[in-house]
């Protein structure tokens, strides 16, 4: 068994006195091997759920259990579980060689071993020209890769990351977060990722952890939350979705009779499922916004007083201009519901 | 108080970025070259050419030139034993005020510690005080009619080494707290983390990552203290006893035996340690220093969960600012008993006394004090405009020799002025000019040093950016500038202040009849075993103190909401 959080629970005292739950009874299984995502908005909790893993925060309440062994109060220093930090943390006055060493040293891991080890990650990420510079002469990508370096010398079964890639650039985000992955996947590793970014998440994990305020909205494979979100929370946090209600007790959605489950109180239309056309449709709609990004446009509409977003591929006869009549069907086989 | 701190922290911690140098030569400006050239000459003829005196007087036996004194140096101990208690009693101070320092600054920056307030406080004391009070202190307590001492436990003789000691680590470890505290909360409180997460235990985490990046503070810091207690001449006048150090001897030898020459032997021994400590500090450590790097800092300044960790901190602090709160209170306690040591009972004359009685030192400390602020405030910042914006022949040297006085104990500078400045062509003794003028080249470099700091932060781009809207540069100068480089310029008034009210080594030497000063009529009522009057004339000097720097930090406060200071 990987990791298991059993209800665990984290209160902080704000400076008023007062209790803030930032941590509020997650209950989670982290497989593995595989790579996990815990994603949020900011103030979500997911920081302080993987501080609590690396043991920079004690549970107020509930377990955090390793192969079924409580490890809950175990200090930091003995969790083994490297961290690739936000902001790096790479030790100023340390090489990239000794920076990378640091944690075998401190392990008393025999010389020749560390020399081995050493050699064998610094090749691997693409490090050996960099050994006898410090930090502060690196760029940030290789700044990122002497962090991500330094947790995985130690062969550890579970790797944590700290929104590793909020300080790179956009280009560089994408090749390192690519980069991560495959490491992972060649490793062999269990990852712990936490991030805000959408996208970031969907592109690295197998699982995705959504969290909202404490606790968790939903777990899953990132493709299955995609299509089936449990929330509007979920369904508008990952991916552009629209979420209308369903007008009660006939079940029209935008105006018009369909056959819904019963229990369906609204339903999650994908912006890129929402296939505009000049031609028939049983619902029309305004454009009253285009905003071109390229290989796509994403068109804002109205439809029956309903605000709506699509997002339609670049092609000669879907361009269209504000003000323009549009028109569109629900492919009802297509659609998700929220209870 | 707040206001001293940044102060010092500006002047003694690290330097801010060091711009490309540069600036705009003042050939094409006529005011900017004059004021070049006046200052160049002021600091000619008050820093340079008093110390140059000194070491032509330590040179002449007889009104010839000789090297008589020095070779007297190597057989007379009169000479060599006040050169190794100094630096023995420096060296001992240093280290002890720095350990004392590390452990105030650590917990204060980098723990989870209830009363980081308290404490706060606690090390700022010393630094708006006299600098004796703490001596006064002892004696009221330790010395041989002390309470301590009569009702508890006899420590012993606590004149000479021990006393001073005990006193000057206590008044100059907040320099090393100030040094301190910057770099530490330079250190992003998540390489901590990192080092743990790595396995290293918090004890070994802080052995691999703070220490080593603490080292140029501790350098620093174990420097400045030196130079200090080298300079220390009020608590050694009080308590060193049979312990002779160089600064009490060159006075004693000056204004006690007229030997001119054997107190400028002795300032020159006291001024070379203290400048190599300075120019080692300044050139070697300022560079040394660890840039903060990488990434932006981690938001989260949240502690880790520890559960001892704040108490051990908060009880080690206990440990420091306790003697620190006893002292003191002795002092104000003193300050209400009719005779310390043989009638408590409690009265207030010695402050109707201090008012009614020695109300004049006091007025001409304060009217000194007011008129030599000001001017060291601008001065200083006219100096750190032409150091950072101009380029000018002999720019460097202006920028060493500005900051020189900071380095030069004040008993060498006292000495060297009332040798140069006793006789025509500049003849000043007894007046008034030249305790401001003492005053104003002793307190500058702290204003100069905030200056220079905050306007290298000023981009260039900001002043650019207002011409482009149309500014004239008068108005760019007023408009941008100005409100930007005010808090240093505070900073400044407010050191200057506070060192005028307290400073007693350099000014003992050019106080006369007329122009007196508080903090050396004290020192006589010390002298005299008046204890009780000194502690209250000490605590109306604090409270006046305070009381300035209170309404100057809350003046600052109202014209400048939510800057964020150098």
């Amino acid at each position: 068994m990987g990791l298991t959080l059993e209800n665990v629970v984290k209160e902080f005292q704000l400076k008023s006195g007062m209790q803030f739950r930032a941590v509020d009874g997650v209950s989670l299984d982290l497989s593995p091997g595989k790579f996990h995502t815990l994603l949020g908005p900011s103030g979500c909790g997911k920081t302080t759920l993987l501080r609590m893993i690396a043991g920079f925060e004690t549970p107020t309440q509930g377990r955090i259990l390793h192969r079924e062994r409580d490890i809950s109060q175990v200090p930091a220093h003995e969790r083994g579980f490297p961290m690739v930090f936000q902001s790096y943390a790479l030790f100023p006055h340390l090489t990239v060689e000794e920076n990378v060493a640091y944690g075998l040293k401190v392990r008393k891991v025999p010389r020749e071993e560390i020399r081995k080890r050493l050699d064998k990650i610094l090749k691997l990420l693409d490090l050996e020209a960099n050994l006898g510079k410090h930090p502060a002469q690196l760029s940030g990508g290789q700044q990122q890769r002497v962090a991500l370096a330094r947790a995985l010398v130690l062969e550890p079964e579970i790797i944590l990351f700290d929104e590793p890639l909020s300080n790179l650039d956009a280009k560089l985000r994408v090749t390192m977060r690519d980069e991560i992955r495959s490491v992972q996947k060649r490793v062999g590793i269990t990852a712990i990722y936490v991030t805000h970014d959408q996208e970031e998440a969907m592109a690295i994990s197998d699982q995705i952890v959504i969290l909202n305020k404490g606790k968790v909205e939903q777990a899953g494979a990132p493709l299955d939350i995609y299509r089936k979100p449990v929330s509007e929370f979920v369904a508008r946090f990952l991916g552009s979705a629209n979420v209308v209600l369903i007008a009660r007790p006939g079940g029209e959605i935008m105006g018009q009779r369909y056959e819904i489950p019963a229990s369906a109180k609204s339903v999650v239309i994908r912006a890129e499922s929402l296939k505009i056309s000049r031609g028939q449709g049983r619902h029309s709609a305004i454009i009253e916004n285009a905003i071109f990004l390229g290989g796509r446009t994403h068109y804002q509409l109205t439809c029956n007083g309903e605000k709506l977003s699509a997002d339609v591929p670049l092609r000669d006869d879907a361009v269209f201009d504000c003000g323009e009549q549009v028109a569109f069907d629900l492919d009802l086989g297509q659609l998700h519901f929220l209870g | 108080m707040a206001q001293s701190d940044r102060t010092l922290t500006a002047v003694l911690g690290r330097p801010g970025p060091r711009a490309k140098r540069g600036g705009t030569s003042i050939l094409g400006e006529p005011w900017v070259a004059l004021a070049a050239v006046v200052i160049a000459i002021f600091l000619s003829i008050f820093v340079i050419l008093p110390l140059l005196i000194v070491f032509k007087a330590s040179f002449f036996h007889d009104g010839i030139l000789s090297l008589e004194h020095y070779r007297k140096l190597f057989e007379d101990s009169q000479y060599l034993r006040p050169l190794w208690n100094s630096l023995s009693l420096g060296a001992a101070v240093a280290v002890a005020g720095t350990f004392l320092g590390y452990v105030f600054a650590y917990c204060l920056t980098l723990t989870a510690m209830p009363g980081k307030r308290f404490f706060r406080f606690t090390a700022t004391f010393p630094m708006i005080s006299p600098p004796f009070m703490i001596a006064i202190a002892v004696i009221m307590l330790l010395g041989r009619n002390g309470v301590i001492t009569r009702e508890l436990i006899d420590l012993g003789n606590i004149y000479g080494f021990w006393g001073l000691f005990l006193v000057e680590t206590l008044s100059y470890f907040p320099t090393a707290f100030l040094v301190l505290i910057a770099v530490f909360q330079s250190i992003d409180p998540v390489l901590e983390e990192a080092a743990q997460n790595q396995g290293a235990t918090p004890l070994r985490a802080f052995r691999d990552v703070i220490v080593p990046l603490s080292m140029p503070g501790v350098l620093s810091s174990l420097l400045l203290i030196f130079i200090e207690s080298l300079a220390d001449f009020g608590n050694p006048l009080i308590l060193s006893g049979d312990f002779k150090v160089l600064c009490v001897e060159a006075y004693l030898k000056i204004t006690g035996e007229y030997d001119t020459a054997a107190g400028a032997v002795l300032s020159i021994l006291l001024l070379l340690p203290s400048l190599i400590a300075f120019f080692i500090q300044k050139f070697y450590v300022d560079r040394k220093s660890f840039a903060t790097l990488t990434g932006k800092p981690s938001s989260s300044r949240r502690k880790a969960d520890s559960k001892w960790g704040p108490w051990a901190a908060f009880a080690a602090c206990l440990v420091i600012a306790l003697p620190i709160a006893l002292f003191y209170g002795a002092v104000i306690y003193g300050s209400f008993v009719k005779t310390w040591g043989a009638d408590a009972s409690f009265t207030l004359d010695h402050y109707t006394e201090t008012l009614r009685g020695s109300w004049g030192t006091l007025s001409d400390s304060l009217l000194l004090a007011a008129i030599s602020t000001p001017i060291t405030g601008i001065l200083g910042m006219i100096i750190a405009y032409l150091l950072v914006r101009k380029s000018f022949p002999g720019r460097s040297l202006m920028e060493v020799v500005s900051m020189l006085t900071f380095a030069v104990p004040g008993t060498v500078v006292g000495i060297g002025y009332i040798l140069a400045f006793n006789d025509p062509p500049i003849q000043l003794t007894g007046t008034a000019a030249i305790v401001i003028i003492l005053f104003i080249f002793r307190n500058a470099p702290v204003g100069i040093r905030a200056g220079m700091t905050a306007i290298r932060q000023i981009d260039r781009s900001i002043e650019e950016g207002s011409a482009n809207l149309g500014a004239g540069s008068m108005t760019t100068f007023r408009r941008i500038v100005l409100p930007l480089i005010a808090p240093a310029f505070f900073s400044g008034l407010a050191y200057s202040f506070v060192r005028c009210m307290t400073a007693i080594s350099a000014v003992i030497f050019v106080v006369s009849g007329r122009w007196n000063l508080v903090t050396v009529s004290i020192l006589g009522y010390v002298e005299n075993s008046a204890l009780s009057r000194a502690s209250a004339m000490c605590m109306v000097l604090v409270i006046i103190v305070a009381f300035v720097l209170g309404a100057l930090n809350l003046w600052v406060g109202r014209t400048r909401q939510g800057e964020t200071w150098v």
